[in-house]
């Protein structure tokens, strides 16, 4: 029996370990690597206090077991010692968490900074378009096709829903709004979540190296509707979403003429 | 838990101490405690069961009546069981079935799916050499089903368990009625029906209801109501007011959603599923039109009093009469009549297309449909106000419904659905029906089907409708700041007087910050469309 429990005792670590060894690799963490350089970023973040906390985790256990077994090891007869604690232990073991948490809290602050901080955005991003969340959709609206985003609605602007086309290969802004109560745009492969509060426009930034689909969900219950919040970010190269919003321009100023060019393809 | 009891330092008793501790005890035990199990436990277990098994069956779902037909009496809506005759409910079910048990009526213009083939030769007991008109995979499979569509046998089934590509050949299962070669046939017929009823059930039927009523679960918490389509009518489709709406225009609605209203836009679903929810709606709102078809011919061919409430037994005879002759033959040339609407629908020939293209958005065709909005012609002010914001006179008037010719009892616009109907403020930029062009075109020019909005295409000319577009368009850009505030907070828009009917200056300007119309001074030039 006490071989069980020794056993047992041990395996726990073990899985532990193996777990946080193995889980990058399996990508168990996350649904895949990040799509963004900041993603990346993130994750490395996340990675980091990963080793830390294990780091501390085996530290400790092995401490643990140490003073059991030495503790068990005693004859019978050994007077019990007691203690009124290590002044200097205590400081030890109060200073070195304590440096631990300050090194994250000051190493986390640029990814942070760059994230969420307007000043330390990267110089170049631009505001592609606002996106308005809504019970229970995501309405877009494009600036026309070399015009900038204004604040205020546009009589040329572009509209979709539940599409949000970005282009790839530089960071790219959206200003994020909500029309009713708070909602929140997740994007998981892109590790993005942002709070939409109305009354405020959020700026949210991103950028996506590859051409792909990512998703964007709703990450805060906003209603019975609330998982028919799902919408699809596009990311292609430059020329093909300067073609898209043409097209855009096209369909929305569709007049229904026949000999139009942009005849009805928006049906 | 114990605390002093004061009455029993002033000496009342123990007894009364003692009971209440009791009391407690037993509350205590009662609620956390079921055959010495804690319920706590025992809700846990039972949750976990609930999961992992499965929950329960549901009931069976399905298609709720309609006032009008829960209104009728016992024999007009059930016949006369115990003669056979049937009655609404009965024909109703033999025609469209249940949300379980779905029945396709070949009368109506629908498209239920399936494979459409030919038998090309009888090979063995059961074997057909067959060719479809699509492409069909090979497949084993004994749940699928070939369905006759020509001959002696029309309507009837045969279990198919395989079919093979290459040689064309259909495996059936022996049993069924006989083929011969030529024999037309379906593989898995009604397979969109119930596809989009599966998908209607998984993301409408909440606000929209099982038949389709505008009265699922989720419809009381929403303003506007969702749509009852039971009556066949659409607001917002490109045919003329007169028609049914096309398919093309209800996939537009559910990919698109409607703006400024609940109906979200399920532009993720895949193709195949949208065409099937698209079907199924149709369909149920065929269902709806038949239902109401048999209801007014009852009413008509009686009298509404006589097929009302309770059953008069003096009407037995000829009731029993008419529900056994004529009432079938009427209701099919009622449910051909609507079947060729539908069918015209997806015809090129009813879509509302202009003569003339978009007349150039210029300040002085804004003007023109300035003044037209205010005219007498048109009236659009009486309902949308003079200055577009969907507060004119009418909406403060109580209206005449037109099926009982009494006033409402509330003030206002009333749609088909008897709802109040709100005259849309079109300074808001929000367009339910579509913000192209051609959505305006066809929302002024046809109106808006079921609401008050009316036909202005026969009072005005193309080009003076698009000038109203051209208006319309620029209304919520009126009364802002010439220039936006570029630091970045949000401009307030201040509604400064719009003086109706006072001519803009001829001042445009190109630069982005002042596309705003300043009313009364500066007017913009919208950058021209790509397209021309």
């Amino acid at each position: 029996m006490k071989t069980f429990w020794c056993l047992l005792f041990v395996l726990w670590p073990i899985i532990a370990i193996t777990a946080c060894v193995v889980a990058p690799s399996m990508n168990w963490w996350f649904p895949g690597e990040a799509a963004s350089p900041l993603g990346q970023r993130i994750d490395d973040l996340f990675y980091l206090i990963n080793v830390i906390v294990t780091l501390v985790f085996v530290g400790t256990q092995i401490a643990l077991g140490y003073v059991l077994f030495k503790g068990a090891a005693k004859r019978d007869d050994d007077k019990a010692w007691f203690s009124h604690g290590s002044h200097k232990l205590e400081v030890i073991w109060t200073i070195v968490p304590g440096g631990i948490l300050l090194f994250l809290a000051f190493y986390q602050m640029d990814v942070w900074g760059e994230f969420r901080i307007k000043g330390h955005f990267p110089k170049d991003v631009e505001a592609v378009a606002e996106v308005t969340a809504r019970q229970f959709e995501w309405r877009i609206r494009y600036p026309a096709p070399g015009r900038p985003l204004m604040q205020d609605r546009q009589p040329d602007d572009l509209y979709t829903v539940n599409d949000l086309h970005v282009p790839t290969g530089r960071p790219v802004l959206i200003n994020l709004r909500t029309a009713d109560v708070q909602h929140a745009f997740f994007s998981p492969e892109l590790r993005v979540k942002q709070d939409a509060v109305p009354g405020l426009i959020i700026p949210v930034w991103f950028e996506i190296p590859k051409r792909g689909e990512y998703t964007l969900t709703c990450a805060e219950l906003c209603g019975w509707g609330h998982y028919k919040m799902k919408a699809r970010i596009a990311a292609e190269p430059e020329a093909e979403f300067r073609q898209y919003l043409e097209q855009l321009q096209i369909e929305q100023n569709d007049d229904g003429f026949p000999d139009d060019a942009g005849e009805d393809e928006g049906d | 838990m114990w605390h002093r009891n004061p009455k029993r330092e002033r000496g009342i008793g123990p007894s009364l101490t003692f009971r209440v501790r009791i009391g407690m005890q037993t509350t205590y035990v009662d609620r956390c405690n079921f055959l010495g199990i804690p319920t706590r436990l025992l809700a846990g277990l039972l949750l976990c069961l609930l999961v992992c098994g499965g929950c329960f069956q549901p009931p069976d779902a399905e298609f709720s009546l309609s006032e009008r037909t829960k209104g009728l009496s016992q024999p007009a809506r059930t016949g006369y069981p115990e003669e056979q005759i049937p009655g609404l409910e009965d024909r109703l079910a033999d025609r469209f079935g249940t949300p379980n048990v779905l029945h396709a009526w070949m009368r109506l213009p629908v498209n239920y799916g399936g494979h459409i083939g030919k038998v090309v030769e009888v090979t063995g007991e059961a074997g057909l050499n067959v060719s479809f008109g699509t492409d069909v995979e090979t497949f084993q499979d004994e749940d699928r089903t070939l369905t006759v569509m020509s001959g002696d046998h029309i309507g009837e089934t045969i279990p198919v368990s395989a079919y093979s590509a290459e040689s064309a050949l259909i495996q059936t299962s022996g049993s069924g009625p006989a083929l011969a070669a030529g024999d037309r046939i379906v593989l898995d017929f009604g397979a969109t029906l119930s596809a989009g009823r599966r998908d209607y059930m998984t993301h409408c039927v909440h606000c929209h209801g099982t038949g389709g009523d505008g009265n699922g679960p989720t419809a009381q918490y929403l303003n506007p109501r969702p749509r009852d389509y039971r009556s066949g009518v659409f607001k917002f489709g490109s045919t003329a007011r007169t028609s049914r709406i096309s398919r093309d225009d209800l996939g537009r609605i559910i990919r698109n959603g409607i703006p400024g209203t609940y109906m979200p836009s399920f532009m993720l679903l895949p193709d195949d599923e949208l065409t099937a929810i698209t079907e199924y709606v149709r369909w149920l709102a065929m269902r709806g039109e038949y239902e109401r078809a048999m209801v007014i011919e009852l009413e008509s061919d009686f009298s509404k009093e006589a097929v009302k409430g309770t059953p008069q037994p003096e009407l037995r005879e000829s009731l029993t009469e008419f529900l056994q002759g004529e009432f079938e033959e009427m209701i099919n040339e009622s449910a051909d009549l609507f079947a060729e609407a539908w069918k015209t629908a997806d015809t090129d020939e009813v879509i509302v297309r202009p003569d003339v293209p978009r007349v150039p958005d210029t300040p002085e065709s804004r003007h023109r449909g300035r003044m037209l909005f205010l005219s007498d012609k048109t009236k659009c002010a009486n309902c949308h106000g003079e200055r577009g914001r969907g507060d004119g006179p009418q909406t403060q008037d109580y209206a005449d419904n037109p099926l009982t010719r009494k006033k409402y009892p509330e003030p206002g616009l009333h749609d088909a659905w008897g709802q109040v109907v709100k005259p849309r403020d079109l300074t808001t930029g929000i367009y339910r029906g579509g913000r192209r062009p051609i959505d305006l075109f066809r929302r002024i020019h046809d109106g808006i089907n079921g609401t008050p909005m009316p036909e202005n295409g026969k009072v005005l000319k193309d080009e003076e409708v698009w000038d109203l577009v051209n208006f319309v368009l620029s209304m919520p850009f009126e009364g802002r700041p010439a220039v936006p505030d570029t630091a970045g907070r949000m401009a307030h828009a201040t509604q400064r007087g719009v003086i109706p009917g006072e001519l803009p200056p001829a001042g445009i300007s190109t630069a982005r910050q002042t596309t705003f119309v300043n009313p009364g001074r500066a007017v913009a030039s919208k950058p021209p469309p790509a397209t021309r």
